[in-house]
């Protein structure tokens, strides 16, 4: 089990942490935000998502701790569930570049990577971040997530969102083919209780890819899913 | 008759009867109710606003401060010329107060005027520690007044400090309840049409700023002498009486419009200097500053204050009337303003050097910006205040989103109007120049001067004796109040040796506004804007004051680490 090595790494990082930066203007402080917690309903099992991280850090230097997982409710196990551990530097104005490892422990076979990546808000609002990995088994793939607000109302923004997994080698083990692997595309309608909590409902399509769509439908699984999702956005 | 004899003799020869005063002051929690939910906050003696302190001019005063908190506290004396270790600002002139202690201010009570005292640990300005102070003056002042009354106002969150400095630095426009939707998209477009309206959303979207941005925190209620609006704070006057009433900022973030409808206002001081009379119907008080205004309600009926935020998100209200328990009309909240492409930063655009409508100003400077996009983008939604000419603030770029109309139409007052009555200081030449530009990032909620936190910036130094002229140059989209201790602001409006004197600058965005200091008072002083989030956040400055008639060494190396421990402390402990 490598849980308890990232759990120690996180909270030494913690530590390593210029502590002594007492100042107000550059002090340690610790968010918690859940991006996306919300149910799936959708052909099939449902599913239950939550995404999600832990920054601790001030102005200079951060530490990221994320979580995203996905439960089907009929199974019982995780479709998929990761973690990562990053640290993280601004870069520009609007960038911080991030390093660190990610950790999947479903689906099997668990494994580990190398994290690098991107992360900061584009021209036009878009929230982007990309990240690049090496698995411990060699493999190097991309992900690249973009997402951006439009106010309906002042109480009322639409949320689309889009993130694209690409492969850059095939990975028989994990059902990985080389190339585009993975789509999501979701539009989510968020109500604004406060700038910390806002509950929504949207819909979300998921599909894999090429090759990798053709590992699921040799193993006779769906290669996509459209679901109507309702959850909450929330962060301390 | 005799003691007046006697007193008018020594006044003749000189001689001032020595007034002394002793004044406590205990510094305890509250838990306070205002808007509709018990919020903890900071008070003095039990109070917020704390009590109102009356001073004479010239007064040796002792006030004993004891803190009752459980963590560090302060008090510090706005806009008073005083030494510098009774200042109050922890880690730059005192080791602050730590609990369960008693600190003893001694000092000469300054010039008369209207002045304010806040807590300068951590954030507990903003949860209710401050309060107002009149200096009575010892002569006669250049007014007449019947009677007057002191306005507070200031604006309570129920999130606490600590947590709304959280919430900003996570996601600066959490707070921001004004941003422009979909509705007004298509408002726009109809307005100014489509393809206008495309590209000023593209402009801004390219800038990653927005025009609503006008104040970071919203959604706090806002109070007058610590009453709600429906509380209705109340002054009394009878009909004919010229009222001088006393207004001071103590908000931590924000700025208010305030117009008294029906009433003419005459402003007659600012920051404690008497000013020129001017007559207006509405003006802006910036966090920290004070006006003085007289006003003279010949009618027997109820007069509503109005003070509406400069974001438009809310009001103080309170009235003026001849008897307790009336009320007068409450008006609307005005639409919230929005920023146009005028109020970024242009480079070189400087607010004073430029005649308003010099379009080949507003082309210069401006680097990559397609001009044709700035055009419209500029002249847009305030096509009015662009053709309005010699009527504009030349305080605010030009083009300005932020540039405030008088609710009536009528004299909104301008930096520019501002003349001090009597100049405290002789006009010479100042004898160097220093620039500092007001820089940020909104993003990632950091304020600085010239791109540095006051953690990253060396103390600026000035030399006792010399007289100093300060630029400001704000390359950021907000309004800053620069407030610098112990030391007047020689505010160049134009005017020469009648140029205003203040204590609290502020800075609208894309305008440069210079002003001179006489360096008189050796120490080290504190320097920043009042913003009390953009202080956290690093607008802020040390300032030392070398040489003179009192050795600066006596500034304790000490104190250099305790700034920043008194705040952390004071900081991880609010709100207990
Ligand atoms: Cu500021």
């Amino acid at each position: 089990m490598r849980w308890p090595v990232l759990a120690a790494g996180c909270v030494l990082a913690t530590f390593i942490l210029p502590a002594a930066a007492a100042e107000m203007d550059n002090m340690i402080l610790t968010h918690v935000s859940i991006e996306r917690l919300e149910y799936r309903v959708q052909d099939g099992d449902d599913v239950g998502f939550v995404e999600g991280d832990l920054v601790i850090g001030n102005d200079d230097h951060k530490v990221v701790l994320g979580i995203e997982a996905e439960r089907s409710t009929g199974g019982g196990q995780f479709e998929g569930s990761e973690v990562h551990l990053l640290y993280r530097k601004p870069i520009s104005d609007f960038f911080d570049v991030q390093a660190g490892i990610r950790h999947d422990l479903a689906p099997d076979p668990e494994t580990t990577h190398l994290a690098l990546g991107l992360t900061g808000l584009l021209e036009q609002w878009i929230e982007f971040e990309g990240n690049a990995y090496l698995s411990d088994d060699g493999d190097v793939a991309f992900r690249m997530e973009a997402e951006t607000e439009v106010f309906l109302t002042r109480r009322v923004f639409a949320q689309p969102l889009v993130e694209l997994d690409i492969s850059a080698s095939e990975n028989q083990a994990r059902e990985i083919g080389a190339g585009f692997s993975k789509v999501e595309a979701g539009l989510r309608f968020h109500y604004v209780v406060t700038g910390g909590l806002s509950p929504y409902v949207g819909v979300n399509y998921e599909a894999k890819l090429g090759e990798t769509a053709d590992f699921a439908r040799a193993h006779g699984e769906d290669t996509d899913a459209t679901s109507f999702v309702a959850g909450v956005r929330f962060a301390y | 008759m005799k003691l007046r004899i006697l007193t008018t003799l020594c006044l003749l020869l000189g001689i001032t009867p020595a007034v002394a005063g002793t004044y406590d002051l205990e510094v305890g929690p509250i838990s306070l109710d205002v808007s509709g939910q018990s919020v903890d906050g900071f008070a003095i003696n039990g109070q917020v606003p704390a009590p109102l302190l009356r001073f004479k001019e010239g007064e040796d005063l002792t006030i004993n401060v004891t803190n009752t908190l459980k963590v560090d506290t302060s008090i510090h004396w706005h806009g008073f010329v005083l030494p510098f270790d009774q200042d109050g600002v922890p880690g730059m002139s005192f080791p602050g107060i730590k609990p369960g202690e008693t600190f003893t201010y001694r000092f000469k009570a300054p010039k008369a005027g209207t002045y304010w005292y806040h807590s300068h640990s951590g954030l507990q300005e903003g949860a209710g520690m401050y309060g107002p102070i009149i200096i009575e003056p010892e002569g006669r002042e250049p007014f007449r007044y019947d009677r007057d009354h002191v306005v507070v106002l200031s604006d309570w969150h129920e999130d606490s400090p600590m947590q709304v400095f959280r919430n900003l630095k996570r996601s600066p426009d959490y707070y921001n309840g004004i941003q422009r939707t979909v509705g007004e998209f298509f408002r726009d477009a109809e307005q100014d049409g489509l393809d206008a309206t495309i590209s000023d959303r593209l402009d801004w979207g390219e800038m990653r700023m927005m025009p609503s941005d006008i104040s970071d925190v919203q959604g706090y209620t806002y109070l007058m002498n610590g009453q709600n609006a429906d509380q209705n704070w109340t002054g009394l006057f009878a009909p004919g009486e010229r009222i001088r009433l006393r207004f001071i900022n103590a908000s931590a973030m924000t700025f208010f419009d305030v117009r008294i409808p029906g009433l003419k206002m005459t402003v007659v001081q600012a920051d404690a200097n008497n000013v020129r009379p001017v007559p207006v119907d509405e003006f802006r008080i910036a966090v920290a500053e004070t006006y003085d205004v007289i006003v003279r309600p010949r009618e027997d009926k109820a007069f509503t204050i109005f003070a509406e935020t400069m974001a438009r998100d809310g009001f103080a209200r309170g009235t003026l009337a001849p008897r307790e328990g009336m009320s007068g009309e409450v008006p609307d909240l005005r639409d919230p303003p929005r920023l146009t492409m005028a109020d970024m930063d242009h480079g070189s655009m400087e607010g004073m050097d430029h005649s308003k409508m010099d379009h080949a100003a507003m082309g210069h400077g401006m680097g990559s910006m397609d001009h044709s996009k700035m055009d419209h983008a500029a002249m847009g939604h305030d096509m009015g205040a662009m053709m309005s000419g010699e009527d504009d603030d030349p305080f605010y770029a030009p083009g300005s989103g932020l540039e405030p109309d008088a609710a009536n139409g009528g004299k909104f007052l301008s930096l520019a109007d501002l003349r001090a009555q009597e100049p405290l200081y002789d006009e010479r030449p100042y004898d160097r120049e220093i620039r500092l530009r007001l820089t940020g990032n909104m993003e990632r909620y950091m304020w600085s001067i010239n791109g540095k936190k006051l953690s990253e910036a060396e103390p600026l130094r000035l030399q006792y004796g010399e007289r100093v002229r300060f630029t400001f140059i704000n390359e950021t989209m907000m309004a800053h109040p620069m407030h610098l201790h112990g030391m007047w602001k020689i505010v160049d409006v134009g005017a020469g040796k009648w140029n205003p004197l203040k204590h609290v600058l502020t800075v609208p965005p894309n305008v440069t506004i210079s002003a001179d200091v006489e360096v008189d008072a050796p120490g080290q002083w504190a320097f920043h804007c009042h913003l009390m989030y953009h202080m956290a956040a690093g607008m802020f400055r040390k300032v030392i004051v070398e040489g003179g008639p009192e050795d600066t060494a006596m500034i304790d190396p000490e104190l250099e680490k305790l700034w920043g421990m008194a705040n952390a402390d004071a900081v991880s402990g609010a709100h207990h």
